[in-house]
């Protein structure tokens, strides 16, 4: 099929349709067509994880996917996390921690943590590294990033508790 | 960098998928896309037209296991593979070696089908696959094949897939009584590999019974170590023996010199790799 085709994607819960070219990209669709400017494009080749996002729940790398093949899915990116202004649980220790100097990285940092927590509530040191080892900070050193996701899975783990 | 235009085929069925091959000459296949699309966007390759594997009903992602042979399909994750407990107990130099693939976001979309297509000498999964003689299914216009993946690696980028044929699926043999390792040398997780190697030995009583030894950007094509495959059967895995299997092993090659590192010292990485992951089977 040549042309523009139709792509229905869900973002952050609510439903976004157009016709697109089938080279544009994924990240390209959310920041341009859905208007959501939260995800960046930092290295545009597939290094740096700015624009990392969830699809479909699993984390990837939105410059490296073509919108046409997120048709019928549903992404949540950053601006999905924080409700009414108040920021999540994981994002309130990423300010806590001084987990973020300029910011660019922040958005891809905090959707590979929310993946990484997702899968594994309780992740040591190592596989929290390893899990945002798609993602490059130039500013922190990512000490503080480290911490921070420590003490959101704590924390989330005692918010959880206190349900219980 | 925007790719240029193509057109795009989202075909449902691997018969559909063969017929859009075979009358569209220059139809590319879409498996996960961090291969291809990297490529795309720098402009490197620029295929006029773009066929995804990812609605084809028979392609869905699957790990089977049918007796002692475990089926993989083509469209299986390096995610899921890293992840899966059988894969691990039965085989688990394919489970290290897709873990050890870039990083988390990579991992859940690529597939072992793209990694291997690709022909490229530093893809993990052609080493651990190579260690583990696995056979390869396509599909094509004129119906189902199996290639040995001892013949599939041909040249830099070539491969035994003719034009029109799409991989399947993996079948690797159950062996976990054999040892087996997968050990990478990079900068970081997302830099483009130094070297690696894939293991898989079996022993009895301390004596070498079968072994394959899978090298990775180590030349043109994912390659074995066949002269030091052959000079360790029969033999006891003592240091002098894997020393010897490994200047074996690295004497010939001539891995290529790029910015990550020399020709030099990939083989002394090679060299290294071969014999820690030896001794690490013995004491
Ligand atoms: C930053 C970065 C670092 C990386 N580091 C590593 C690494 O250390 N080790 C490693 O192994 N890989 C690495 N990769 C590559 C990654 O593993 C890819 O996922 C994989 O090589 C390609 O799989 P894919 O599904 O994405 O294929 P695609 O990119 O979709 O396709 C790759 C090629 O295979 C063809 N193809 C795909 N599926 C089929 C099929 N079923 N039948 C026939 N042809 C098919 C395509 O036409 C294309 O030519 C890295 C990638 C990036 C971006
Ligand atoms: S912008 Fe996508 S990985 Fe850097
Ligand atoms: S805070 Fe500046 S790049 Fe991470």
């Amino acid at each position: 099929m040549s042309g523009k085709q139709l792509v229905n994607i869900e973002i952050n819960g609510k439903k976004y349709s157009a016709e697109v070219e089938p080279r544009l990209l994924l990240v390209d669709f959310i920041r341009d067509t859905a208007k959501l400017k939260g995800t960046h494009i930092g290295c545009d080749t597939t290094s740096c994880g700015a624009c990392t996002i969830l699809l479909d729940g699993k984390s990837i790398k939105s410059c490296t996917m073509f919108a046409v093949e997120a048709d019928g899915s549903k992404i949540s990116t950053v601006e999905s996390l924080a409700t009414d202004g108040k920021l999540n649980i994981l994002q309130n220790a990423f300010w806590e921690h001084h987990a973020l100097q300029c910011g660019y990285c922040t958005p891809g940092m905090l959707m590979s943590s929310t993946f990484l927590l997702s899968r594994n509530p309780d992740p040591t040191e190592e596989e929290i590294r390893e899990g945002i080892a798609g993602n490059i900070c130039r500013c922190t050193g990512y000490i503080n990033i480290i911490k921070a996701v420590k003490d959101a899975a704590l924390v989330m783990s005692a918010e959880t508790g206190k349900e219980k | 960098m925007r790719p240029r235009p193509f057109d795009f085929y989202q075909p449902t069925s691997i018969k559909e998928a063969s017929e859009i091959l075979h009358s569209h000459e220059d139809a590319k296949p879409l498996a996960g896309g961090q291969s291809l699309i990297p490529m795309m966007k720098l402009r490197i390759f620029s295929p006029s037209e773009i066929m995804s594997l990812a609605k084809i009903k028979e392609m869905k992602p699957y790990i089977s296991e049918t007796g002692q042979i475990l089926k993989i399909g083509a469209m299986a994750t390096h995610d899921m593979i890293h992840r899966s407990d059988v894969l691990r107990n039965a085989v688990p130099v394919l489970s290290e070696a897709a873990g050890e693939i870039a990083d988390q976001q990579i991992r859940n979309r690529g597939t072992i089908g793209g990694n291997i297509a690709h022909g490229d000498p530093s893809t993990n999964l052609s080493a651990a696959l190579l260690a583990l003689d696995a056979e390869i299914e396509v599909q094509g216009i004129e119906g189902t094949r199996i290639i040995p993946i001892d013949e599939f690696f041909l040249d830099l980028f070539t491969t035994a897939l003719d034009h029109g044929e799409i991989i399947t699926e993996f079948r690797v043999k159950a062996s976990p009584h054999t040892k087996q390792k997968f050990m990478k040398v990079a900068k970081s997780d997302t830099a483009f590999p130094m070297a690696f190697v894939a293991l898989n030995v079996g022993l009895s009583e301390g004596f070498v019974e079968n072994a394959r030894i899978a090298l990775g950007v180590a030349g043109p094509t994912p390659l074995r170590a066949l002269e030091a495959e052959k000079f360790l059967l029969k033999k006891r895995l003592d240091s002098e023996v894997i020393t010897k299997a490994a200047q074996i092993a690295t004497k010939d090659l001539e891995p290529p010199s790029d910015v990550h590192a020399s020709e030099e010292y990939r083989k002394q990485l090679l060299s290294t790799l071969i014999k820690r992951g030896l001794s690490s089977f013995v004491g």
